[in-house]
């Protein structure tokens, strides 16, 4: 299949096309449109009407039905409601929000406003990292310039309807992208999950209803909305209707940023728009929904992507990170990183997140560092599975996914490190020698010269000898020596 | 900026300000026109789009090219090739360049501005299918 | 009203109903650690942290905090499946796995709530190896110690101080596996906006939070034969100290307690409801003289030292409406070293006054620079809390169910009703009007003793009172949330009131932070209340001022209630402080 027919961009239509610091380039592309039509044209329960039946599910990851979020909303009784944008991006590796509002700002704004009109607010909030000062930069910018057009603010085009965006800067803590953690954030608290229900949209934001979706879920309502949800039915599958951005990363040829429609093969993403595994080595597996999804083997990679065939495979969605890994990488290294970033971006809140996914870092190191038991790969799994069953948020409940997929899926390769003391992919130092084969050596010294910690000595044209007393492990002797004489085992 | 006040405002707003933009919409006046599209979002400017996009400019500048323009843009998505650049020109289909480094800038400028030839080792195959 | 099933029970509850409470309305037990739900107090821990109390709901992919879900029509739960069952294990063993487990030697034993929920899970082995957090005791505070590494995060302290109390000492800091109910800027407890009044503490499931201890200072007291060691006990100790040992709620153990203080060995065992009176003494005259002389109303009662230490920090611009007067065991002290003292023929030097109270907040009193006499160094020397009294009575082998009932000593020991009823919300209020119904009204010859329009246990309570053909206005709060509110109100102007009574601790000193722990049950403070009026009634002087050794006190020594030498010892000042 060739790149042009995988890639189809709705959400990221302007990324690239438009100066996102000019707002006559976001109207020449029919910017704005929707939110006219839907003030003059709609009322507010077309507007989600037509939301719900294009199936639209959130784009943060865990695929809640969009159009159901704002009618709860809207059917919410309040003087007061708020639109509420996540623009905390915070999983390593991606960056789809980031780029959608660098390079289309004016379209979240509008698909906020969209969003006011529909459930009854008068104020939006886009939480938006500090980290991101370009993002934040085109966002004032934006909202500025359509102030100053009465595209936001008071009587849009002319209209009743009144709506007042403004930017919250977040501080970099990854649980500050849950939402209701965002909305104790943004009240000035501590970023801490709150219990659920009530949900948002009933007592969200300084307790009033509350709509909250992810940047990339705005983006693609004005055109939803534009041209109707049949339009955007045509693409995706049945029940995950439009398109999905990855941010894809790790060993392909060609990482960046893609957008293409549900239901795509995870093969056609790495292979044909990815160009495949970088030096033609084999795909192992891919890592998709970041911290909190899965590893994806191999022999799976003919999934079509949909929020159910992911969550099948004990991964999910997520916002959309997606990293390909080849023979090189441990899967249990990686279960292993993930798990060092939760566990250290937990809030501490509840008792499984704060000391459960600690105690399965422990249980994980212990086993990368070869002083794993047999037992420790069932207790892995069952303490794992009660993390997912009693934690109090997403972060928490899913926070275990990467430690459970590698083991359902990689198995052999956890008890290698258990009990072989070994890691297949070598790169766990504690279970990773170097060893110079005496029939290979030269004694060219590029080994002995290239070595940080000069434990390698020998004569010219004598064999080598490394010192494994001083070694680091570094691998660098390994992959200079031209003459495969450094067994790595 | 005068408030838009209604739904034609919008419009004709939207007719009156097409030309002026990147987009090079249809109607454009100016038939010489020529768009620089630099991928100048937190990516692009990560690879050095900043230094590619100020060797455009000067190159232009020294060539007294008068119909081309420089904007910055967002992301194309297309990481690995960062730094790039979009040429548009009325009429035609846009060629992106990757890979860029100052040299192929400014042979970008002189080679398909000036003479209508691609530089062909930057040439990315892309196209983009915004439906 | 919503239909549910629980454990194939079906049951039909009011629409709101947590899980939990479903649960309770049948019979079926579901262990919870963090949930506390004290409507009364309006303390609502709902917060869902600890994850203990996990069930079953049927069509949800995982499980559910029973505390702080409500039920849903139709809704089916178990709360007894294997996997219910492994999960509530598994979560307790992580907050074991990460616990000092150190229960033999700890202030809880026996009476910590994580300690009793893992003997009720069976809990015999703790799976999870790994490092425990460490942190450094905080000391700082003269009341209260605070220790994280017993901190299960239950945040029943911080919803207290923050939402109960409106203090605001408490935060969660720090994230993850390091994550801490800490302080502002991390500062020593002593250098916050902390009141002392301990209800932190009252409710800390753990050894997280515990009052100081002094008892090894007062054994050493007693022991040393040069010093001679008076004993004061307050009016809300006698009516909680039995439940230490295992007798109902409400028993009054004054007698008892007397006894055991002179097993002890305590060289004189006196009330500090003496004091009591000699309080409405000075508070009444004090009200009737800003009334006379066009001073600053309404009077603010001034017994309660950490309600004190709220409006220096909170309210520094109304510091000149508390009476001054000393809280009633200061003034015991200032009494015992120089009258008392003298009368005995004992060198005030020598004297080491111990005060047995219902409050931790008082532990910090003692210690504030201007309560410290001239002569004698401080007024009180040591202050023990009702749990800490319990504990040297058991340590010293006492065995005080089958003490007999004995009397306090004399000169400083007789007391009137009205000073019994210091120990409760609105008691103090209803003492002072007592007196000043007799003394603004000579003529009548039934003046009023029982004021009920007074006593109650709402938070904020508003009543006038008649006499003498005038009509008084007076306040009542209890708990520092209700305090906060009528303060703002009186700064605000919206509110006239001709005196006001407030207690930190809400119901009062019988749920103050040094009494015997609750258990979290509100009614055992209501029990508490009404033994506190019942001891009232009992009494055959029923007002202060008829309190004949508070009267011969005057006589022989003070002159003039309000006068000089009564404002030279029962009388003190306030200072700003910061708002931290």
């Amino acid at each position: 299949m060739s790149e042009k027919a995988a890639q189809v961009r709705i959400a990221l239509r302007n990324c690239g096309v438009i100066d996102p610091e000019n707002i006559s380039d976001y109207i020449a592309t029919d910017g704005y449109e929707a939110l006219a039509k839907a003030l003059f044209s709609m009322t507010p329960d077309e507007v989600i009407e037509t939301v719900k039946k294009s199936g639209l599910r959130g784009r943060g990851g865990a695929g809640f039905p969009t159009g159901i979020k704002w009618e709860t909303a809207r059917k919410s009784q309040s003087d007061v409601k708020y639109v509420l944008c996540n623009a905390d991006e915070g999983d390593p590796g991606a960056f789809m929000d980031r780029s959608l509002l660098e390079g289309d700002p004016h379209c979240i704004l509008e698909a906020m406003a969209l969003c006011g009109y529909a459930i009854g607010a008068q104020e939006g909030i886009i939480y938006v990292r500090a980290e991101y000062p370009l993002a934040v930069k085109h966002l004032q910018l934006a909202i500025r310039q359509a102030e100053a057009l009465g595209l936001l603010g008071d009587n849009i085009l002319g209209g009743d309807f009144s709506f007042h965006l403004s930017l919250y800067f977040g501080a970099g803590a990854f649980v500050c992208g849950e939402e209701t953690s965002l909305m104790n954030s943004v009240q000035g608290g501590r970023g801490e999950p709150r219990i659920k229900p009530p949900f948002p949209a009933v007592s969200g934001l300084w307790n009033a209803p509350t709509n909250i979706n992810n940047v990339e879920t705005y983006a693609n309502i004005p055109q939803i909305i534009r041209n109707g949800w049949e339009w955007f039915r045509q693409f995706g599958t049945e029940k995950s209707p439009g398109t999905k951005v990855f941010a894809l990363a790790g060993r392909v040829n060609n990482v960046g940023l893609v957008e293409v429609p549900m239901g795509t093969p995870l093969r056609t993403i790495i292979e044909d728009i990815g160009g495949g595994i970088q030096g033609g080595r084999r795909c192992k597996a891919v890592q998709t929904g970041g911290p909190s999804g899965g590893c994806i083997p191999a022999e799976h990679l003919d999934t079509p992507i949909d929020y159910e065939s992911l969550a099948g495979l004990g991964s999910m969605m997520g916002s959309g990170g997606m990293i390909v890994m080849d023979e090189g990488d441990c899967m249990v290294g990686i279960a292993k990183f993930y798990l060092t970033f939760t566990a250290e971006e937990s809030c501490g809140k509840c008792t499984p997140c704060r000391i459960g996914n600690r105690r399965l870092l422990e249980m994980l190191t212990r086993i990368t560092e070869g002083e794993g038991r047999m037992k420790d790969l069932d207790e892995l799994d069952i303490l794992g599975n009660i993390i997912k069953d009693t934690a109090l948020c997403g972060l928490g409940m899913s926070s275990p996914n990467p430690a459970i997929s590698t083991l359902r899926f990689f198995r052999d390769e956890y008890e290698a490190h258990v009990r072989d003391k070994r890691c297949p992919a070598g790169t766990c130092k504690k279970l990773v020698g170097y060893k110079i084969l005496e029939d290979k050596c030269m004694g060219c010294t590029v080994c002995a010269r290239n070595c940080p910690v000069s434990c390698i000595s020998g004569a010219r044209k004598k064999v080598h000898v490394i010192d494994q007393k001083r070694c680091v492990k570094c691998g660098v002797c390994h992959s200079k020596c031209p003459f495969d004489a450094i067994a790595r085992g | 900026m005068e408030k838009l006040t209604s739904w034609d405002a919008l419009k004709n707003y939207r007719e009156k300000t097409c030309g002026q933009t990147s987009l090079l919409c249809v109607g454009e006046q100016d038939a010489n026109r020529v768009v620089l599209a630099v991928g100048e979002a937190t990516c692009g400017v990560a690879a050095g789009a900043k230094k590619i996009a100020d060797t455009l400019q000067e190159e232009i500048d020294r060539l007294g090219l008068k119909n081309a323009s420089i904007i910055a843009t967002g992301c194309f998505g297309y990481c690995y090739a960062e730094p790039m650049v979009e040429v548009r020109m009325p009429g035609k289909p846009s060629v992106y360049y990757g890979y860029l480094t100052e040299e192929a800038a400014r042979d970008i400028v002189v080679k398909h501005l000036v003479h209508g030839q691609l530089v062909e080792n930057n040439v990315l195959p892309v196209e983009v299918n915004i439906p | 009203m919503v239909n549910i099933t629980i454990n194939h029970l079906e049951t039909s509850v009011p629409e709101g109903t947590t899980i939990l409470e479903a649960a309770r309305e049948i019979g079926v037990h579901i262990p919870t650690l963090c949930h506390l739900d004290l409507p009364d107090i309006k303390m609502v821990n709902r917060v869902g942290t600890c994850r203990v109390c996990m069930v079953e709901v049927e069509g949800k992919w995982n499980l559910t905090p029973a505390c702080s879900t409500a039920v849903t029509p139709g809704m089916v739960i178990h709360t007894d499946t294997l996997r219910a069952i492994r999960a509530r294990r598994t979560v307790v063993e992580l907050l074991l796995s990460n616990h000092p487990r150190e229960c033999l030697t700890c202030e809880r034993n026996g009476t910590c709530e994580l300690q009793s929920l893992a003997a009720e899970l069976g809990i015999r082995e703790i799976k999870f190896k790994g490092p425990r957090i460490h942190t450094e005791k905080d000391t700082t505070s003269y009341s209260i110690v605070r220790n994280a590494e017993k901190c299960v995060l239950c945040r029943r302290c911080e919803t207290m101080c923050n939402e109960v109390q409106t203090v605001g000492v408490y935060s969660a800091v720090h994230r993850g596996f390091d994550c801490l109910i800490g302080t502002a800027f991390d500062l020593p407890m002593l250098e916050t906006s902390c009141t002392c009044c301990g209800q932190c503490v009252s409710v800390c499931p753990t050894a997280a939070l515990t009052e100081t201890d002094d008892s090894a200072e007062v054994w050493e007291a007693i022991a040393n034969p040069d010093l001679y060691v008076v004993a004061q006990t307050a009016p809300a100790v006698r009516v909680t100290l039995g439940e230490e040992f295992g007798l109902p709620v409400g028993t009054q153990v004054t007698g008892k307690m007397t006894a055991a203080l002179r097993k002890m060995g305590f060289d004189k065992v006196l009330d500090t409801d003496f004091a009591a009176d000699l309080t409405i003494m000075e508070e009444a005259s004090e009200f009737i003289h800003r009334m006379k002389h066009g001073g600053r109303l309404p009077i603010l009662t001034s017994c309660c030292p950490a309600w004190v230490k709220f409006i220096e920090h909170q309210f520094p611009d109304l510091l000149d409406i508390p009476s001054t007067c000393k809280s009633p065991h200061e003034m015991f002290g200032a009494i015992a070293k120089t009258y008392l003292a003298r009368k005995l023929g004992v060198d005030p030097a020598k004297m080491v006054v111990v005060s047995i109270m219902p409050c931790l907040a008082k532990k910090f009193e003692a210690r504030r620079e201007e309560l410290s006499g001239h002569e004698v160094g401080s007024n009180v020397d040591y202050v023990l809390s009702t749990r800490e009294l319990a504990r040297m009575i058991r340590e010293a082998g006492i065995h005080f169910n089958a003490l007999p009932e004995e009397d306090f000593d004399g000169v400083m020991g007789e007391s009137s009703g009205a000073s019994a009823i210091f120990g409760t919300t609105g008691g103090v209020i209803e003492a002072v009007v007592r007196t000043a119904a007799c003394w603004l009204d000579p003529e009548n010859p039934n003046p009023q003793i029982d004021f009920q329009q007074l006593r109650g246990i709402e938070g904020i309570r508003e009543a006038c009172v008649e006499f003498a053909g005038q009509k008084f206005c007076v306040a009542i709060a209890h708990g520092l949330g209700n305090a906060r509110k009528l303060l703002t109100d009186i700064q605000e102007g919206k509110a006239q009131y001709d005196a006001i009574e407030i207690m930190a601790c809400p119901s009062g000193c019988v749920g103050g932070g040094g009494q015997p722990y609750h258990g979290n049950n509100m009614e055992v403070l209501t029990q508490r209340a009404c033994a506190v009026y019942n001891e009232d009634k009992g009494k055959s002087v029923r007002r202060s001022h008829e309190n004949k050794e508070v009267l011969a006190l005057y006589k022989e020594f003070l002159g003039e209630p309000y006068g000089e030498k009564a404002h030279e010892l029962l009388h003190t000042r306030y200072q700003k402080r910061d708002q931290i």
